[in-house]
């Protein structure tokens, strides 16, 4: 470089002066865009364009307030406005000099108050004075005595002035309100007409983009007082999981979420949308209110973030991925495990609180992914909370031998679906990893070798065999009519009549295994005695007995038996290639042992131990004890993962395999349910290292609902206060919630609002014969709403333990469950709770109660065939009516020992209000004193009871309650 | 033919051919100091070739994820600060050696050089402007490179591959091949103690206010040796080429957090005892590691003596037995480094003395 010298310094320095200037115009520049980068945020754009809708609905709403003011009253108080004001100039001369007056006397005042509180603080000073020296001594104390009562008596003097001046002007005052009140009252009603009209008009203003909205958010100007500014809700409770340590949630979400507590944005563009439930989340007054709760406590994504990208929104589908990334530039981030949760997701946070819930009907997905995971006994395999105590899935295995065979065993466990679809026992074999041809020949060896330890280690309990052969048809008929469907089908899947309804797997009808092709599969003499009391074979079932003579229960099995499925009849076991068992079993033996004392112990077995003995290793390595009790496996763990905290797994720790699966826990859950083992495709592995999960067929609504429920299990610790208050009237209720679930008494009862899965059976039943869908529903169980309300506690205790009959002309039948001492109580106990009713004493029905002999006698004649014509319908004592059963009402002389006196009157009173579509009429449609239409007709249209409506209910409820005391 | 290169350079880049080429080249470099420095043609490559390779390379996806994080930025940028600033201190010194073969005083001693300028405005102004000028670009930067912030830290999950900072990757790659005790206490305590030491081992006053090489052939090579392989090499290494699980990953190749590389290590005593002489290992831990321990004092106290003897005598005479027993200590040390790498390359070797007893190895 060569370098001139110009003047005395080194540089040149004009030049140097242009590289400053050209560095100074770059850093203005570079300043300047530095303060747009910081001022140009994403958020702020979204508010602009919500003022404009804000606006909009403002001004809309502007001109229905004015659309609905009350022109009349509008016109009547101008007049008295403006008539008061004439008055009040015909009279101004002396107004004026009224409101002079008023001046003066102010000032008047104004001076003896100074006076007045001058004198108290030398009062105070000169007391404190005298105290001191009167403590001190001494010969000041007379002196300081004197002044403080100097200034005692000029406090006493200068109040009086006070009120005297003051008395003075609140009359000059009142003068004046005097001539005023007219014109006053006038402007206060014109003022109040127009306060909402006002607010919405300020609210106008504010929104307006004039000078001052310029000013406050202009770039660095934004820092005082912006009216674009970040809005946040700050939720100290329910902290942001940060590892190891937890950060108060700080939604932001609302900053570009403008309008989302607004129920007048219902349905707008995203994002300025209402929340779509405001009765149940956001609002003030919902049960989760924003102030409270947040929104990422729920919805998840990044709680502090502001823009599109970094809050880590989810799109639904593709279709809204593409549309993301093309208008956002989104893209999905690997930085926060907690991505937003996507629509249909949403549910699975419900969980995190809501974990000791039995029912969650307003989480549709998410409940009914519990229930799947209930019915597909996925907690056999892997631990998971709510269901630590749950009962096997499948069935015991105990005395399997007595109720079917090897060969249809062989042929079931092979694969399951293929004699029953609809099965929830999943597939082991012939999935993505052993369907080779390999794997074949094995999958042979294994199934065998685990049927025959099955049925070696099954032992016998006795068996009844029916005296004669049924009678298909009274079997069919009674298969139709004693209750069976509540839970049980017996068609194929997918044929003609297959309920279409319900949910396969969770649905009430589905509770009991489809029966289609059970004559291929069971004995006839297990089956009869099964149907006769299920409890023998298996303790612990849940299949009632419904109390079948041994005619009915022959019948019965007769038809059973006639379901058959052609192909699984006369089954053989397969081939088993011998060498490969050998092999096999050698496989397993080397998991304890060394090679050598492994092969000396095969070599050292004959085949059928071989069997056993590979048979047992099979059956630990696939669980099969996590859902059927099998001998010799008593208290063994479970094979799966723990699920409890699944949703919080971090991505890292999951093995996608070699599979091209977006990263992420949804992702792989559902390729994990829908296709279990496809993790292990390409991968090299030994036998035993394959996955094991075994095949269930799901659909894709199974899957999502299932992988939901899962995402929802998290290790999040919520605090009670979050959480629905543990009362024990909620806790009596979720006891009997998972009583109803397990017996599933909604597949013949509704509770609560649902269920009653056998009402479309009966209903199709009674129209086939020609009856209304109402009458014949008048057939089906009872609906159990208020059920609490209605019955005794004793009553319910007693009829439970063992039904006795109430509607004897129903052919379904209340069957007796067996139910324990402690589920009576807590069933009990939880209609009463349901119903918030007394429990278990009530005054009523615990002390015997004794009717007014002339209440009751009142309602015997209202009852009577003159009047009210009660007996046309209910039975009375035994006796039954004349009419179609379809109309019959219970018998009412059970009332005393079964009903509740408060109820029943207001039963009576409106039992459409109770009991929706009942055919019991309401009497009384007017309950103001003297109504009543009901005279009594046999003595000459004499008044009863006064005519009074509720007198006369209370009668009619006294007399039917000493109907059975007699 | 793209991947077929791209698999070639990834194969070079394996750290025992970088290693060993790094060496050769620098080494080359010196030998033909003048043609590096002064033929046109290698100015360009020397000077281009980074960044050519690194704009060419940057269409391949996989170079592209790694040369594109925030963090790896002033990583590239000061592999070329580096070249350029070497190649330029050994052009200069390069001219400065021809100059005082010709007779002439060094560049930095001439009349024109030794006038005196003033401070404002011929200093300040420029340093002003220079300010002016380096706001600016680190203004652009944080505006257009946002700060490569992460997920919140978990302690059960730690990021994989977990990295140093930049500037301690080169230590980070040497806790491979040495225990923790060595590669974290032991040795960054010598890199700092022969740092303070160096004026004192070395009070040579040529070179001085001047750039130079041939006054200082043997201290700018074995200084270079220890910035350049030993520092900037491995945090190149340690940046660009160690993955997931720290395994090696060429430049174009994908970081697969499931790759899988046979890392079985063997200790020396292991080698020799089951190995060479066929026999299990002896129970007691001196018995066992002898042939360690001696070699490390062969290595430590009888090679210094041997080259104090011989090659080295010249340094021994001049710098004085104490002076000498700690340069050469800590010249022994750094080329401890290699060896006990190309070992590990080589023959699998994990330590020359393993001391489990004591938590101590080497």
């Amino acid at each position: 470089m060569a370098k001139k010298r110009k003047g005395v310094y080194y540089y040149d320095i004009d030049k140097l002066n242009f590289i400053f200037a050209m560095l100074a115009i770059a850093t203005l520049i570079g300043v300047a865009w530095m303060i747009w980068d910081d001022y140009a945020r994403e958020w702020k754009s979204y508010q602009r364009q919500f003022r404009v809708i804000e606006t909009e609905v403002t001004q809309q709403q502007l001109a229905d307030v004015e659309a609905q003011v009350d022109q009349q009253e509008l016109t009547r108080l101008q007049q008295q406005r403006d008539s008061a004001e004439e008055s009040l100039a015909a009279q101004q001369e002396a107004f004026s000099a009224l409101q002079d007056e008023l001046v003066s006397a102010q000032k008047v005042l104004d001076q003896a108050d100074q006076e007045s509180r001058f004198a108290g603080s030398t009062f105070d000073a000169r007391r404190w004075e005298y105290e001191e020296a009167a403590h001190a001594g001494g010969g000041e104390a007379p002196r300081q005595l004197a002044r403080m009562e100097e200034a005692a008596a000029a406090v006493a003097e200068t109040r009086a002035h006070l009120e005297e001046v003051t008395t003075e002007r609140d009359r000059i005052q009142g003068e004046i309100d005097e001539l005023l009140a007219n014109l006053d009252d006038a402007l206060a009603g014109l003022a109040s007409m127009a306060r909402e009209i006002e607010r919405l008009q300020d609210r106008l203003d504010d929104l307006r983009f004039g000078f001052v909205y310029a000013v406050r958010n202009a770039p660095m100007l934004d820092a005082l007082n912006p009216s674009l500014r970040i809005k946040q809700a700050v939720i100290d409770d329910l902290p942001v999981d940060l590892n190891f340590a937890g950060a108060p949630r700080v939604d932001r979400c609302e900053t570009c979420h403008l309008g989302i507590a607004n129920p007048a944005l219902e349905g707008q563009q995203q994002p300025f949308a209402a929340h779509p439930r405001l009765d149940l989340f956001v609002a003030d007054t919902s049960p989760h209110p924003m102030g409270e709760f947040g929104c990422s406590s729920c919805h998840l994504g990044k709680d502090r973030a502001t823009s599109f990208v970094s809050a880590v929104h989810t799109p639904d589908s593709e279709s809204e991925e593409h549309r993301w990334v093309d208008e956002h530039g989104w893209a999905p981030t690997h930085l926060w495990e907690w991505p937003m949760r996507p629509s249909y997701e949403t549910e699975a946070s419900c969980l995190k609180c809501h974990m000791d819930d039995t029912w969650l009907p307003d989480a549709p997905v998410l409940e009914y992914g519990l229930e799947l995971v209930e019915t597909l006994g996925c907690y056999g395999c892997h631990a998971l909370k709510r269901f630590e105590e749950a009962r096997n899935t499948g069935p015991s295995l105990e005395h399997v031998g007595v109720k079917t065979t090897q060969e249809w065993a062989y042929g079931w466990v092979s694969d399951p679906k293929g004699f029953r679809p609809d099965t929830p026992m999943p597939s082991f074999f012939g999935n993505e990893n052993n369907s080779d041809e390999y794997w074949q020949s094995r999958n042979v060896v294994e199934a065998d070798s685990m049927v025959a330890y099955v049925f070696e280690s099954s032992t016998d309990i006795e068996l009844e065999t029916p005296s004669r052969g049924g009678d298909v048809a009274s079997g069919l008929q009674l298969f139709e009519s004693v209750g069976c469907q509540g839970c049980h089908i017996a068609d194929e899947p997918g044929s003609e009549g297959f309920p279409t309804d319900e949910p396969r797997f969770t649905g009430y009808r589905f509770r009991g295994p489809n029966l289609f092709g059970i004559g291929s599969k069971v004995n006839e003499d297990w089956l009869y005695t099964w149907v006769k009391g299920p409890e023998h074979y298996w303790a612990e079932t849940v299949m009632p007995n419904l109390r079948l003579t041994d005619t009915e229960a022959t019948d019965l099995t007769a038809y059973l038996m006639s379901l058959r499925q052609p192909g699984w009849e006369n089954q053989s076991l397969p081939e088993v290639d011998e060498a490969l068992r050998d092999d096999v079993l050698l496989e397993y033996l080397r998991n304890q042992l060394s090679s050598v004392d492994a092969e000396a112990r095969l070599a050292a077995m004959d085949n059928h131990e071989k069997r056993l003995l590979l048979g047992q290793q099979l059956i630990a390595r696939y669980g099969c004890n996590g859902c059927h009790t099998i001998p010799g496996f008593e208290g063994s763990g479970r094979i799966g993962t723990e699920l409890s905290a699944w949703g919080s797994k971090a991505v890292a720790q999951l093995d996608f395999g070699l599979l091209d699966l977006p990263h992420e826990r949804r992702a792989f859950l559902e390729q994990k349910l829908e296709a279990p083992r496809s993790f292990d495709d390409g991968k090299v592995k030994a036998p035993q290292e394959l996955t094991r999960m075994p095949d269930f067929v799901l659909t894709d609504e199974e899957v999502g609902a299932i992988s939901t429920a899962i995402l929802g299990y998290t290790d999040e610790e919520i605090p009670d206060s979050k959480k629905p208050e543990k009362t024990p009237r909620r806790e009596a209720i979720e006891a009997g919630r998972q009583l109803i679930d397990k017996y599933s008494c909604r597949s013949c009862h509704i509770l609560e609002e649902r269920g009653g899965a056998i009402r479309t059976v009966i209903a199709e039943q009674g129209m086939a014969e020609g009856r209304t869908r109402p009458a014949a529903l008048a057939f089906a169980p009872p609906n159990l709403r208020t059920q609490g309300a209605r019955t005794q506690p004793d009553w319910l205790y007693t009829f439970l333990h063992g039904p006795e009959l109430i509607r004897p002309w129903l052919s379904v039948r209340m069957p007796t469950y067996g139910f324990t001492d402690e589920e009576l109580n807590t069933l009990t106990m939880y209609f009463a709770a349901v119903d918030d009713a007394p429990y278990p004493f009530d005054e009523k029905f615990t002390l015997a109660h004794s009717y007014p002999r002339d209440m009751v006698r009142a309602g015997d004649r209202l009852a009577s065939d003159d009047i009210l014509k009660c007996f046309r319908c209910h039975v009375r004592e035994g006796v039954t009516p004349a009419t179609d059963p379809s109309q019959w009402g219970p018998d009412l002389a059970l009332a005393a020992d079964r009903l509740r006196f408060e109820w029943l009157q207001d039963w009576i009173a409106d039992p459409q209000a109770i009991m929706p579509g009942t055919s019991m009429p309401q009497y009384f449609t007017d309950l103001s004193p003297g109504s009543s239409p009901y005279v009594d007709r046999v003595r000459g249209n004499a008044p009863i009871l006064d005519q009074d409506p509720v007198t006369q209910i209370e009668a009619l409820a006294s007399y039917i309650m000493s109907l059975g005391q007699r | 033919m793209l991947d077929s290169i791209q698999a070639i350079i990834d194969r070079l880049f394996a750290p025992e051919i970088l290693l060993t080429a790094s060496i050769v080249l620098l080494l080359l470099f010196f030998k033909y100091r003048k043609f590096c420095t002064q033929n046109k043609w290698m100015i360009m490559l020397i000077l281009g070739g980074p960044v050519v390779y690194f704009a060419l390379s940057a269409f391949e996806e996989n170079f592209w994820i790694q040369f594109s994080k925030p963090d790896n930025l002033p990583i590239t940028l000061m592999l070329w600060l580096v070249i350029f600033f070497v190649w330029l201190a050994m052009r200069k010194g390069v001219e400065n050696d021809e100059r005082v073969a010709a007779g002439m005083p060094v560049a930095e001693d001439t009349k024109e050089q030794k006038e005196k300028v003033f401070v404002w405005p011929d200093l300040i102004y420029i340093e002003f402007l220079m300010l002016l000028a380096v706001f600016i670009g680190i203004l652009v930067w944080s505006i257009l490179i946002p700060a490569p912030l992460e997920e919140p830290a978990n302690p059960q999950l730690t990021p994989n591959p977990s990295k140093a900072p930049w500037y301690f990757l080169g230590l980070q790659e040497i806790l491979v091949y040495f225990d923790p005790w060595l590669a974290g206490v032991v040795i960054p305590s010598l890199i700092v103690i022969g740092l303070m030491a160096l004026p004192y081992i070395d009070p040579n006053p040529r070179g001085n206010g001047y750039y130079t090489f041939s006054e200082r052939r043997y201290e700018i090579p074995i200084f270079l040796f220890g910035f350049l392989i030993l520092w900037i090499l491995l945090v190149f290494q340690g940046t660009f080429l160690r993955g997931p699980n720290w395994n090696f990953y060429g430049p174009y190749e994908y970081w697969d957090v499931h790759k899988i590389v046979p890392l079985t290590n063997v200790q020396l005593s292991e080698y020799i005892w089951a190995r060479l002489l066929g026999v299990g290992l002896p129970a007691f831990w001196l018995v066992r590691e002898i042939f360690g321990i001696i070699l490390l004092l062969m290595y430590f106290v009888a090679l210094p003596v041997l080259l104090a003897r011989k090659w080295f005598n010249k340094f021994y005479v001049q710098m004085g037995a104490v002076r000498y027993g700690i340069a050469v200590f800590l010249f022994l040390m750094m080329v401890f480094v290699p060896i006990k790498m190309y070992l590990r390359w080589m023959i699998n070797l994990k330590y020359f003395v393993a001391l489990p007893e004591f938590f101590f190895n080497i």
